[in-house]
């Protein structure tokens, strides 16, 4: 197992927001955590990269414990993080803003072959690129957050809600890219609450109800649950 | 009247290229930290007092002093951010208790050198060969007013250009708009933050020098009033933003000189007013200041 | 045992205490001179400037540094009308009627306090338009403008040299006499609607705006408040003190007052009152160490500003450690002490 979150409970202050969850994502997958609003999705991935500390329990990266390391000591082991809500640096350029991804980046050439990637992946930025990125539409500145979290080549890349406020056009291409990403080496947790969407691109998925996995398998199997489809998926 | 007014421009360029420092140095902290670095005009008077303490106590060659006086201003400047400010962030100092703490600081730092040095004014030392003037069409342009503008325009280049294109500036961008998201990225943030210290500090040595061989007269409480005049310049550039903080400080210090230059001499007391009217004025017509500011949310506490 | 509430019993209580309270000013009055006077009065004038302070900045959270200037106009505008006339017409340039103008304490006061006001009026007005900390810079300018100003008006105010001959109204009864009045006022005021509106507003804007307070309104009324208070403080000093100069209130005696604040806490008045008192305290008694002193036959030098740097460190370690104050969010009163009456005698508090 690549990343591995084991038994975790944990909260913000004295309010408990997930229960003894447990989630593995293993190379090469793609692995998706679905639920409401309030499950504790975006808590998950915030106790991964370690804005918040599990209480109880522990999080493994390549069998490395990592819950007790500070946020940039997590990512600099190959977990990138891109946020609900993007969270690109406003006052910089399209350019800057990748440049930054790079930080950990050393050589001037691998730098340049990552950011011809995320050019290919993303036509539109190189366009852009000169551009603040604070006037970017909303799905330019969700390419740019994701080509920004990958220039740092992750193994793990953590995914939050990356459909959210998006076109569905926009929507099925940024999905694409995340195929084509996963497929040429970075697993990928996806927290997403268009389930539907997340079962077809996923392979796995885990159901998080108030704080706690309440089922979890191949995705296949969770689309035909009756249960998923009764809460989830709105078929009857 | 023209030649008078030339004079006077002269000067201006000295006095500019130090509050422009200054003020590059405050916005430079404000930008990435939201705090007003209280302190910063007495690291700027560490800078100007350690260099004649290096010659006269320790009898040191001026440019050797100068530079140990560079190194103690980073040195206090570091000292300042470990030990007040750094505590103060980890325990998640609101934006006021973190002013109050600068502002203690910068009481502590004046009245410790006052304390054993007395406030007396000293004779800044300024080696023979900064003595040379040059007369152009009737006006005296002394080798210093030159080397304080060419050495103040030079490190603004390299400082903007470090702040623009290196990866430790952008670094530094992205650590001032959202310092979570940057630690993300891999970045240290207190790293990054030690990093504005030392180059703000550093800034500020360099202009407490600036000020010695503009000025030659030094004193502990000599910090304060230059302090502020380049915290204003800053303002008035747009916090965290470096070349408006330059142009800024060249304005200021422009205006103060003109201020005086221009009207008649039972105005010139009102020198400091000057200033304080020209920040009511921009502050009223662009609250934000001349130029875009760098920060993402525009010191506003109302939380 | 029943609670401090506002039963006749405890009103009674409370006459008692006041009436034990004026026994002691009386005696205080009568036996205490001097060097232990002056801290005695200068103590209850700092708790009247912590006070004003604590309604602007504490209450309605509008962090203003600018009382100092405040405080040299009241002080000014006061002595103007308390000064003998044969010192105005010797050394100032005064207009006829403000020459001869003799008024009794209680009024010069007021206009002193009255002066402050407006300033306070125009102060408040900029604080809509900037935000934190370009409106703190704003406030420090007032101090610096005033002093300026102060220096460069020679005719009223003998400029940097000051203006000496004030007489020497000030005394305990003058002192906690307004002491008890703000003290008074401050409680009611915390437990009126109008406080209560402006502390909400103080915590929350947002908040505040959304319970239909309105937010310009309150602000200017805490803002000219506390000018009041504040401008009361200016004359007493003054008339203590005996003479004044431009920077009498400058920027590190407002330093002095944020140490208070800060140790004490800022946004109660027993905080407020404490940080005064031990600010006040120990910048009198530290004054003879600060002049020099012996430890075992070492002659130590005088080491001025010593006073300073002690109490800067002192806000700094404060603020890292608890920066809330000393008293934190907390009240002394009759009720709280009660409670604490109870513990150290091992009953339990019927809450």
């Amino acid at each position: 197992m690549l990343l591995s979150i084991e038994n975790v409970t944990t909260g913000y202050e004295k309010a408990q927001v997930l229960k003894k969850v447990n989630i593995n994502l293993g190379k090469g997958e793609i692995v998706a955590l679905i639920g409401a609003n309030g499950a504790g999705k975006t808590t998950t991935l915030r106790c991964i990269t370690g804005i918040i500390k599990p209480w109880e329990g522990t999080i493994k990266f390549n069998n490395q414990k990592i819950d007790a390391l500070e946020s940039y000591e997590i990512v600099s082991l190959g977990i990138s993080y891109c946020p609900e809500g993007r969270d690109i640096f406003a006052n910089l350029s399209v350019y800057e803003n990748l440049k930054v991804g790079s930080y950990l980046i050393k050589d001037r050439r691998e730098f340049k072959s990552n950011l011809n990637q995320i050019y290919e992946l993303f036509p539109r930025l190189q366009e852009r690129s000169n551009q603040i990125a604070g006037s970017l539409s909303g799905g330019e500145q969700q390419m740019l957050a994701i080509g920004r979290a990958l220039m740092s080549k992750p193994s793990v890349l953590l995914l939050d809600e990356p459909s959210l406020g998006l076109a569905p056009i926009l929507v099925e291409s940024i999905f694409k890219v995340i195929q084509q990403i996963n497929s040429s080496g970075t697993s990928v947790l996806l927290v997403e609450q268009n389930v539907s969407l997340a079962l077809e691109f996923a392979q796995r998925a885990y159901v998080l109800e108030k704080g706690a996995i309440k089922l979890s398998g191949e995705s296949k199997d969770l689309r035909e649950s009756v249960y998923v489809k009764n809460s989830y998926l709105g078929i009857k | 009247m023209v030649i008078y007014i030339l004079q006077q421009l002269v000067n201006a360029l000295s006095y500019g290229s130090i509050l422009g420092l200054l003020a590059v140095g405050y916005t430079m902290i404000y930008g990435i930290l939201g705090l007003i670095n209280f302190a910063h005009g007495e690291i700027f008077m560490i800078g100007a007092f350690s260099c004649y303490l290096f010659t006269t106590v320790l009898n040191l060659p001026w440019v050797t002093a100068a530079l140990l006086a560079i190194i103690a201003s980073t040195i206090s400047g570091l000292l300042l951010e470990r030990i007040v400010y750094q505590p103060c962030i980890r325990r998640g100092g609101s934006v006021l208790t973190i002013f109050i703490v600068s502002f203690a600081a910068s009481i502590f730092i004046r009245f410790l050198f006052m304390m054993f040095f007395t406030d007396a004014r000293r004779a800044f030392p300024i080696p023979a060969f900064f003595e040379k003037i040059y007369f152009v069409g009737g006006i005296a342009i002394g080798l210093r007013d030159i080397l304080i503008f060419t050495t103040t325009i030079l490190i603004m280049l390299i400082v903007s250009y470090f702040v623009k294109y290196s990866k430790l500036g952008i670094a530094m961008r992205a650590v001032s708009y959202d310092k979570k998201t940057a630690s993300f990225m891999g970045i240290n943030s207190i790293r990054i933050i030690r990093v504005v210290f030392v180059i703000g500090s550093m800034l500020a040595g360099i202009s407490g020098l600036e000020y010695g061989l503009s000025f030659g007269i030094v004193n502990p409480s000599m910090g304060f009033n230059p302090g502020l005049t380049g915290f204003i310049a800053a303002v008035l550039g747009g916090v965290g933003n470096v070349p408006g903080a330059m142009i800024g400080g060249f304005i200021v210090g422009i205006g103060e000189i003109l201020f005086v230059a221009l009207l008649p001499p039972i105005y010139s007391p009102l020198r400091p007013l000057f200033v304080w009217i020209l920040l009511f004025l921009i502050l009223f017509l662009k609250p934000t200041g001349l130029f875009r500011p760098n920060v993402k949310f525009e010191g506003d506490w109302g939380e | 045992m029943k609670k401090f509430t506002s039963t006749a019993k405890s009103r009674g209580y409370y006459i008692v205490v006041i009436i034990a309270a004026i026994i002691c000013l009386a005696l205080i009055e009568k036996n205490i001179r001097g060097f232990y006077l002056g801290i005695f009065l200068l103590f209850g004038i700092n708790a009247i400037i912590c006070l004003g302070v604590t309604i602007t900045n504490g209450y309605a959270n509008i962090f203003s540094l600018g009382f100092g200037g405040i405080m040299l106009v009241s002080a000014y505008v006061s002595s103007l009308f308390t000064l003998p006339i044969e010192y105005k017409s010797s050394f100032l340039k005064l207009p006829e009627w403000l020459e001869i103008a003799q008024l009794p304490f209680p009024l010069a006061l007021l206009l002193g306090a009255t002066a402050a006001v407006l300033v306070s009026i125009v102060l408040v007005l900029p604080a809509f338009r900037l935000k934190g900390h370009y409106f703190i810079l704003a406030s420090i300018g007032i101090n610096i403008v005033m002093a300026n100003l102060a220096v460069n008006s020679r005719s009223f105010t003998q400029g940097p040299f000051g203006i000496r001959n004030i007489p020497f109204i000030t005394n305990v009864w003058w002192v906690y006499g307004i002491l008890f009045l703000t003290v008074l006022f401050m409680w009611r005021f915390t437990h009126s609607k109008f406080g209560r509106a402006v502390i909400t507003l103080g915590k929350d804007q947002t908040l505040a705006s959304t319970m239909g307070i309105d937010i310009v309104r309150y602000k200017i009324y805490a803002f000219v408040i506390g000018g009041f208070i504040v401008g009361l403080a200016g004359p007493l000093w003054v008339h203590y003190i005996g003479s004044m100069h431009p920077h009498v209130f400058d920027l590190v005696f407002v330093f002095q007052i944020i140490a208070m604040l800060v140790i004490g806490s800022f946004g109660t008045i027993s905080g407020a009152i404490l940080g005064a008192g031990i600010i006040t305290m120990f910048t009198h008694l530290a004054r003879p160490v600060q002049e020099g002193f012996k430890i075992f036959s070492f002659q130590v030098p005088p080491l001025i500003g010593l006073i300073q740097i002690l109490m800067a460190i002192m806000i700094i370690l404060v603020l890292i450690y608890k920066p809330e104050g000393l008293l934190g969010k907390k009240e002394i009163t009759g009720q709280s002490l009660q409670s604490l009456w109870l513990k150290t005698r091992g009953k339990k508090d019927e809450a």
